[in-house]
């Protein structure tokens, strides 16, 4: 068994560096904290870059950089360059490579395959400090370990910059002090849009809950950065950043007031960039409930239902598109005066089609969200069964697949607390199809295997590359857990049991509960590059959630845990 | 040996597939039968969910190892490719939902082809609770099963009338195969090998193998 064989044989040397020659090593100790727990028993992250850096959404994020934070990550506490492994690992580090390489065979080709050398030496540090830092914190030497003190932020740092070094800085002060000297070089190498990576290489090195990822990323996220505004590089970017200074964005009652302003709108109201919004909608609003009317038409903006300015044309917009819905609806649905619902139609083919489809819809309209109260009245399933049918017969394509419902039902819900009940049918509707324009692919892919190409992937799923998002998540998961990784390729685990992780198909809208999910797709909908996160997200509820194996069980108690994370998970 | 130890002692590990229309209470059923109650509020199954419970048969501890499918007829592509390799399979339909009866051929010509030709087949008609809604006899099932030569049973994932029956039923139709010499447990296409108690010098490779990938 590899990763405790290698644990224990490099904890045993980095013990020996710790005695002989703390100075001459730091970056062997890496970067655990006397506080994380000791017996987690998990393989070391191999990080390295990879592939999933260099997929089409960051093309433009370069393998340099990462490499560089790779280095730095495991880097002196004077930060003074890339850590190099200290002589005599090297063995280890073979070892490690072979090993890990052997242990998925998958992997080959890719740029891990090319750049063994980084890949073991990252993993190697993580790995031995598991045992070096425990040593440490117990010998004799623990003066040795003293905190290095933070250094002066430099000048060029902006607002931002400084709001993520102070974060940095707490949180190594908790996690892993000697670390502090680094951080304005961390800050340097991950400002702007990649946070987002440096919260999930966070995440997964020192085994973040998902909440304190996703309040990490959530309070140093840059706002003038390409991350939140990609295609906002113009005027409105700039007079968006400027209208919002970083103390307003950190302050949940700053954020609250400012986007009350905006809603308001009219002579007192203020006027906000669609980047200042999103901005705003992913650092969270204020708890459901509490303003029903905020949430509904600030994910209409986020979706595209509502310009974000001018404000004087949603009323027109709105009366527009419910009219439109309530057309197409008068053509497909009857529902009765008990809300029972019936297809109509002329054509006979049509109607047996709609029936199918509705039986469908209704089975599972019937048990979404069967714990939440507002879900069990007839009039809520009515809604439900009409939009999802009137998207079904509108989108042949699609139709309905189930988790479609899932996605509505949230939809439904926000809508429902700003508007009157028809109109927030038609509103749920119209973000629904806007947003099942970003993830109607995943669906597709889910029922038709994982090949993406409509063919039932009978075939080991270890033995081909998978291609889309699944695909993805696995290249992600061989970087960051390559045990885990290994594991699921190897015992022949249905890829598609993994694909829900990914985050893509449900949003997990059907893992969460109600209040969590709302929470969780404020984020998802205030990000620009939405589904880039949303894997992250995806990626680090995996992650933080795996529980250590433990050697007494059975090997396909895997199977067990890997589908029951998401039920672990709360992101609430 | 120590009870604890025991516990994850078994002689054979088997895999079973549960199939059949949505709604059916495929889902209630593995719950029913793992956790020895009703799972309330549970919603529709994406993809596949897992399951797995040891029980005792024949004077072997069993490990079944259980696959529970989503329904939709959409994601048939998918839930197909777990058919290989199973033991067992579970065709569950609803006594008060006559199509989601009269679907039980499509599901078993399913389970023929996808699955091996000597998997047991069970079907399952649940909800049998529910006696006012019934749209399918008990005899007109029990005949059809008999005639397709396959096992049947009632079963309520509510009250849990018949539900650890179903899983018994088929283990014990599997380890009588075995014990017949018409599945070999050591093969992991047939869906069933040997668990970590070792039965036979020549299980001995099997047995090692599993131990060493239990990561």
């Amino acid at each position: 068994r590899y990763p405790r064989h290698l644990a224990s044989q490099a904890a045993c040397r980095g013990h020996q560096q710790c005695m002989g020659s703390h100075r001459s090593s730091p970056a062997a100790r890496g970067g655990v904290s006397p506080g994380r727990s000791p017996s987690r028993g998990r393989a070391g992250m191999a990080a390295a870059s990879g592939s999933l850096w260099n997929d089409e959404a960051f093309g433009d994020f370069g393998k340099e950089e990462l490499d560089a934070f790779f280095a730095a990550d495991g880097a002196a506490p004077n930060g003074a360059g890339p850590a190099r492994p200290p002589p005599g690992r090297s063995d280890i580090e073979a070892e490690y490579s072979r090993l890990s390489r052997s242990q998925s065979p998958a992997r080959g080709g890719g740029p891990v395959a090319a750049a063994p050398e980084g890949v073991a030496s990252f993993a190697l540090d993580d790995g031995d400090s598991d045992g070096v830092d425990a040593t440490c914190a117990d010998s004799e030497h623990v003066q040795d370990c003293r905190v290095p003190e933070l250094p002066e932020a430099p000048g060029g740092f902006s607002a931002e910059d400084r709001r993520l070094r102070e974060a940095l800085a707490g949180f190594y002060l908790a996690r892993c002090p000697e670390k502090l000297g680094g951080v304005n070089a961390i800050v340097e190498q991950y400002r702007g849009r990649a946070v987002s990576h440096l919260w999930v290489q966070l995440a997964s090195k020192y085994r973040l809950r998902v909440p304190d990822v996703v309040e990490g990323l959530a309070g140093t996220l840059y706002l003038g950065a390409p991350f939140e505004q990609p295609e906002d590089g113009g005027a409105g970017g700039a007079s968006g950043s400027s209208a919002l200074p970083p103390e307003t964005l950190a302050s949940p009652e700053g954020r609250e007031e400012l986007l009350h302003a905006w809603l308001r709108g009219g002579p007192g109201g203020v006027a906000l960039s669609e980047g200042a919004l999103r901005a705003l909608c992913l650092r969270g609003l204020p708890s459901p409930g509490a303003d029903g009317q905020l949430r509904a038409q600030l994910w209409k903006v986020m979706l595209g239902y509502l310009p974000a300015q001018p404000r004087s044309e949603w009323p027109s917009i709105e009366a527009e598109r419910r009219a439109s819905y309530a057309r197409w609806k008068a053509d497909l649905v009857a529902v009765s005066e008990s809300f029972r619902v019936d297809v109509r139609g002329v054509q006979g083919q049509q109607v047996a089609d709609s029936l199918s489809l509705l039986q469908q819809i209704q089975k599972d309209v019937h048990r979404t969200q069967p714990l939440v109260e507002f879900f069990q009245r007839p009039a809520t399933q009515a809604a439900l069964s009409s939009l999802l049918l009137v998207y079904a017969r509108r989108n042949p394509e699609v139709q309905y697949i189930q988790g479609m419902n899932e996605v509505a039902a949230v939809l439904l819900h926000v809508a429902s607390e700003a508007s009157a009940d028809e109109h927030a049918e038609a509103d749920a509707f119209w973000c629904f199809s806007l947003l099942m324009q970003d993830i109607r692919g995943a669906f597709i892919q889910a029922v038709d295997g994982c090949s993406g190409h409509g063919a039932p992937s009978h075939a080991s799923p270890a033995a081909k590359a998978e291609p889309g998002a699944v695909g993805k998540l696995l290249r992600a998961l061989r970087l960051y857990d390559p045990e885990l990784g290994a594991h699921l390729e190897g015992a022949g685990v249905p890829v598609w049991a993994c694909s829900r992780y990914d985050g893509a198909q449900c949003l997990f809208a059907k893992d969460l509960p109600l209040a969590g999910v709302v929470r969780l797709w404020d984020c998802l909908l205030g990000d620009p590059l939405r589904f880039e996160l949303l894997s992250q997200v995806g990626l680090a509820a995996l992650l933080t959630s795996r529980e250590p194996p433990t050697g007494g069980k059975e090997e396909r108690e895997v199977y067990g845990v890997v589908l029951s994370l998401s039920h672990k998970s709360s992101l609430h | 040996m120590a009870s604890e130890k025991e516990k994850d002692q078994y002689d054979y590990l088997f895999k079973f597939i549960i199939i059949g229309d949505a709604g059916a209470g495929k889902s209630c059923l593995l719950h029913q039968f793992i956790e020895n109650r009703y799972k309330k509020g549970s919603s529709h199954t994406i993809g596949v969910e897992f399951g797995s419970k040891i029980i005792h048969v024949g004077g072997r501890n069993i490990k079944l190892q259980i696959w529970d499918t989503a329904g939709q007829e959409r994601y048939r592509s998918v839930t197909r490719s777990y058919y290989r390799g199973a033991a067992g399979a579970l065709i569950v339909y609803d006594i008060t939902n006559r199509d989601s009866y009269n679907h039980l051929v499509n599901w078993l010509q399913d389970a023929r082809t996808l699955a091996r030709a000597d998997t047991s087949i069970i079907t399952v008609g649940n909800k049998c609770d529910m006696k006012d809604k019934r749209a399918v006899t008990f005899l007109e099932a029990s005949r059809c099963a008999q005639e397709n030569d396959i096992l049947f049973l009632e079963t309520s994932a509510l009250t849990g009338e018949g539900v650890e029956d179903v899983f018994i039923k088929v283990a014990r139709v599997i380890l009588n195969k075995i014990e017949d010499g018409l599945i070999d447990p050591n093969t992991m296409v047939s869906g069933t090998h040997t668990g970590s108690q070792r039965i036979g010098s020549d299980s001995g490779g099997e047995a090692m193998s599993s131990k060493t990938c239990s990561c």
